[in-house]
């Protein structure tokens, strides 16, 4: 089917996208959770010397604006977060290009409007072309990285060469 | 060097012995079914069984000495009560006194030398299991580190893990796109398309 495949690679599908997409909301959690229990940790053992507010607090309040940060900059920077890395995705560009900053603030504009008539934006890439509606917003797609059913061969699948040893 | 071998002996016999009463705790004797009358004889049954046997006959005979020398003491005592009567006159002889109280000198004295040998072999005992202890836990740790610091079993280990990491991050890969094209099929199907495409 020539609508899966994009410009520099087949397109994936709904599965996937939506494992990485649990991949990605896991590190988030782990990773905002445990700061945030460090720091208050940190607050309660330094009391005399704490700031006047809770930075602990004042992080759990900014996860939003730290999660829309992690998907921005990742898209912007590598063109794929850690979920999408884990699951063998890229977004990129229609054209096969690298997605800017703008492009990137955009798709994520994108995911909220996706997700606000229950889901339906993201449901839509179950169809033909495998675009949500942020993709179609901000003009990417989300392609494998490479070409599956090719597994990479294991270390020890790969050619042994022998060792030298110099005799110096 | 003795000592050293002396506690090494004694550890490994200790270690052996958990580990045979382990392997016996663990595994239950199986039934064994008697020898049919007609099968081949096998030789090496029957040296295990001449071993067996010589084993055990060794280790029975202390129990049958030690009969043996009570039997042959009691019918001593039953010849030699008339002797008794000799023994008796012959304490009352001059100098006999003197003679039997140092006979009971002596005999305290190996007493006395007995028990300090005895000590010294414990304590002998005891450095020696310690120093092969030490010994053999410094070298258990050099070897251990020397394996670990060792480049070729670095790489070997580091290639496994690799190995592992990579193909379950190529399996999951390959399952969630069969899975992709799965879910689009079921939608279509669900939907009324009809056709179903694959995609790859």
């Amino acid at each position: 089917m020539t609508a899966a495949v994009g410009a520099t690679g087949q397109r994936a599908g709904f599965v996937t996208r939506l494992a990485a997409l649990i991949a990605d909301a896991i590190i988030l959690s782990v990773a905002l959770r445990g700061t945030v229990s460090l720091l208050m940790l940190a607050e309660r053992a330094l009391r005399r010397f704490a700031p006047p507010f809770s930075l602990g607090k004042l992080l759990f309040v900014c996860a939003p604006v730290i999660a829309s940060l992690y998907h921005i900059v990742f898209w912007w920077l590598r063109g794929q977060t850690p979920g999408k890395w884990l699951l063998g995705l890229r977004v990129v560009a229609l054209d096969g290009g690298r997605v800017g900053i703008g492009r990137s603030a955009v798709r994520f504009a994108g995911y909220l409007l996706s997700a606000l008539p229950f889901y339906l934006g993201f449901l839509w890439v179950l169809g033909p072309e495998r675009r949500g509606f942020h993709d179609r917003l901000a003009g990417t797609e989300v392609v494998y990285t490479r070409r599956p059913g090719r597994k990479r061969p294991s270390p020890t699948e790969r050619e042994v060469v022998p060792r030298r040893y110099s005799t110096a | 060097m003795l000592r050293f071998v002396l506690g090494v002996a004694e550890l490994t016999g200790e270690r052996v012995g958990a580990v045979l009463s382990a392997c016996t705790a663990v595994a239950p004797p199986a039934a064994l079914e008697p020898t049919a009358a007609g099968a081949p004889l096998n030789l090496r049954h029957a040296a295990l069984g001449l071993l067996s046997d010589a084993v055990r006959g060794v280790s029975r005979t202390p129990a049958r000495a030690r009969t043996r020398w009570r039997n042959m003491a009691a019918s001593t005592r039953r010849r030699a009560a008339p002797l008794d009567r000799v023994g008796k006159l012959a304490a009352r002889l001059p100098g006999m006194p003197r003679a039997m109280s140092r006979l009971r000198a002596w005999r305290n004295h190996g007493h006395k030398q007995l028990a300090r040998w005895a000590e010294l072999g414990r304590r002998e005992q005891a450095d020696s299991r310690s120093l092969a202890f030490d010994a053999l836990t410094v070298l258990r740790e050099n070897m251990l580190v020397r394996v670990s610091e060792s480049p070729d079993v670095r790489s070997a280990i580091r290639e496994q893990s690799e190995g592992i990491a990579v193909t379950a991050v190529s399996e999951l890969r390959e399952r969630s796109a069969r899975a992709d094209d799965r879910a689009e099929r079921t939608v279509r199907r669900l939907l009324g398309g009809g056709r179903t495409s694959r995609t790859r």
